[in-house]
């Protein structure tokens, strides 16, 4: 069941897709706009600028041939030196790490919310299926796929205004100063140093956008747990197990979800690459740090070694995600032996 | 006998209304929007560049009401006006144009390519298809959104950087999905027998392989194109948000990420916008639903329980 084999081979498949993409990111320096030394650099000006370009130019190892380049490429991004974002004027390492563990909080709250949520809608809607749930829970499942989500945050936020609370920002700015930073997160901050208010209150900001974050994960659960657990309804084992006198909500969230754990955890596996998009948006609207309000600061600068570095950081965040689920998969489900 | 074809064709597609609720509506919403970006195409209630206040004397050229910034919607102006006294319907109606052609742009072209790449992976010698399945796996696990970010800096704002990112991230799904449904064939005996036959590979491929596989590709990416059309407009949300001054490009996503700022007060920027990509939305993804349950008929037996 445990193939040990497997996934040692899957790990490694991912770190050649790791290397893959830092190739990529390498190609788009490459053709970054004007020279790559000049970007790099910080686009100096002034009578030093010759200087810092030609440093710049050894740094990345312009004069040398390509395969040589792409190896002192790789070899940069594994010592962490990324160059100097020209927005925050601080390594790119720093922004980007300090803005994706808060993009992740929100992501990792919003599918904390959606998964349980999600799974529980989705058994109504299979067990009633043909019934007014059923029908109401699909409308209510499709209007949320079809819906931008950063349009019902907007509608959301304007909606809170008007009740006149205040729910903007990661916390409370009189807070800010009060808590120190041990790991980028707020929540798992204040845990540490054992304030309780700030808990609290890192906790009702973060709610509003995780529940709309958490739209798109929830409703795609119920629509793949009405296809495939109706299915799953009609067949022998469930009559069987009906039949024995077992009680219906053990044979259900038992022995009938049990089949469906690897099509979810597969499922998620996706829609975490494709929430991150959701995330990057609703966050600009609640005023929250993250990756989406990165973004938005380093395109009119033209902030190209933050964005690269986001890329890569991005895509090695995805290659776990499903390696992860990958093996969720293989552990949960005995038939895959490889 | 070619008119028979073509009046089956015509009673299949007709029952299809019969069949499903959910694509009629879905078609009806589909079929609205392609005439009002048609509209859109060729004329506008107000030209797009109503810069600034209006003066009288082009009003009385015009025979049209003034545009003032920010005005609220009302008889004149049915969406009301935006930060540059521009009418927002008429921007609403080009804009419907750029999301139409940019979504069935890049689902037709990922699907093509996915075929292409799943193809190639799935039935051709070791070496391709080792390398066109790592090629799969690496564009699947890039972030559209920041793979659109550098583009813009690259190539610079506008529809062609977007477009890019998202045929690059789409079309390894189609190439996977392809991937998947070509192993299967090629176990088959008919694919055997041809390649028994001495048949070459492209033959089989044209012959055999790609119509299989393609209806059941296109109906996952008519599913999609919903998601596709969300996910061009976060990514060109991101893009209004960013822009510093007022964006020329009608597309609705910009829009409503420039209006943003205004949120507090002039609500209807962004809150129209949304609304048209929400009931495209709703109508492409009803559409999907409708033809996956039409097509497949163990969908449409009855599912109550007997438990």
């Amino acid at each position: 069941m445990f193939s040990l084999n497997y996934i040692i081979k899957r790990v490694v498949s991912a770190f050649i897709v790791v290397l893959g993409i830092l190739v990529l990111t390498y190609i788009l320096i490459y053709f970054s706009p004007g020279n790559p030394a000049y970007t790099w650099a910080g686009r100096p000006r002034g009578p030093r600028a010759e200087e810092a370009i030609k440093a710049a130019e050894s740094e990345l190892g312009l004069d040398k041939p390509l395969y040589l380049q792409i190896y002192i490429h790789i070899n940069r991004f594994f010592k962490g030196d990324w160059g100097i974002s020209l927005r925050f004027k601080q390594p790119v390492i720093s922004v980007i790490t300090r803005n994706l563990v808060a993009s992740l909080e929100l992501l990792i709250v919003a599918f904390f919310i959606a998964i349980p949520l999600g799974i529980f809608l989705g058994v109504m809607s299979a067990l009633y299926r043909g019934y007014l749930v059923d029908k109401v829970l699909y409308t209510i499942s499709a209007l949320f796929i079809s819906f931008p989500r950063f349009w019902i945050a907007i509608l959301l936020s304007v909606f809170l205004q008007m009740l006149g609370v205040n729910l903007f920002g990661r916390i409370a700015p009189s807070y800010m100063l009060v808590i120190e930073s041990v790991s980028g997160s707020y929540i798992i901050d204040s845990i540490i140093s054992g304030k309780a208010e700030i808990f609290i209150d890192a906790l009702i900001r973060i709610l509003p956008p995780a529940i709309i974050v958490a739209l798109y994960p929830m409703s795609l659960t119920v629509r793949v747990l009405r296809y495939s657990l109706s299915e799953k309804l009609y067949e022998e084992y469930v009559k069987q197990a009906i039949s024995f006198g077992l009680p219906r909500s053990r044979v259900v969230y038992r022995y009938a979800l049990r089949g469906m754990v690897p099509a979810i955890s597969q499922l998620h596996g996706i829609t975490f690459a494709y929430s991150i998009v959701d995330v990057a948006t609703v966050e600009n609207i609640f005023g929250r740090d993250g990756i989406g309000s990165t973004i938005v600061k380093a395109i009119p600068y033209n902030d190209y070694p933050l964005i690269i570095g986001l890329l890569a950081l991005t895509g090695i965040l995805f290659i776990v995600v499903n390696t992860i689920s990958d093996i969720i998969q293989i552990v949960s489900d005995p038939r895959v032996r490889i | 006998m070619n008119s028979r074809i073509v009046e089956g064709r015509l009673t299949a597609f007709l029952n299809l209304f019969k069949i499903s609720r959910k694509f009629s509506i879905g078609f009806t919403i589909m079929v609205i929007m392609a005439i009002l970006s048609i509209i859109g195409f060729f004329n506008t209630p107000y030209h797009l560049e109503g810069w600034g206040i209006v003066t009288e004397e082009t009003m009385k050229r015009q025979g049209l009401p003034p545009c003032l910034p920010f005005n609220c919607p009302n008889i004149n102006h049915v969406f009301g006006t935006d930060d540059m006294g521009r009418d927002l319907f008429s921007r609403i109606l080009v804009g419907a144009h750029l999301a139409l052609i940019q979504t069935v742009a890049i689902v037709f072209i990922s699907i093509a390519l996915g075929i292409i790449m799943g193809i190639a992976a799935g039935y051709s010698n070791m070496v391709i298809e080792k390398i066109s399945t790592y090629l799969i796996e690496l564009l699947i696990v890039i972030p559209s959104m920041v793979l659109a970010a550098a583009l813009v800096t690259i190539i610079g704002r506008g529809i062609q950087s977007v477009v890019i990112a998202l045929i690059a991230t789409w079309s390894p799904w189609y190439a996977r999905l392809t991937y998947i449904l070509v192993r299967q064939l090629r176990e088959l005996d008919f694919i055997k027998i041809c390649e028994a036959m001495g048949f070459t590979k492209t033959y089989t491929i044209f012959r055999h392989i790609i119509p299989n596989v393609a209806p059941i590709i296109f109906v996952e990416g008519i599913t999609d194109s919903g998601s596709v059309l969300i996910e061009i407009a976060s990514i060109n949300f991101l893009i209004g948000v960013a822009s510093l001054t007022s964006i020329d490009l009608p597309d609705w996503g910009m829009i409503v990420g420039y209006g943003i700022r205004y949120i507090r007060t002039f609500w209807w920027i962004s809150f129209f916008p949304g609304l048209f990509i929400a009931l495209t939305a709703l109508g492409l993804i009803l559409l999907g639903d409708g033809l996956t349950e039409a097509l497949s008929p163990w969908l449409r037996r009855r599912w109550r329980l007997w438990f």
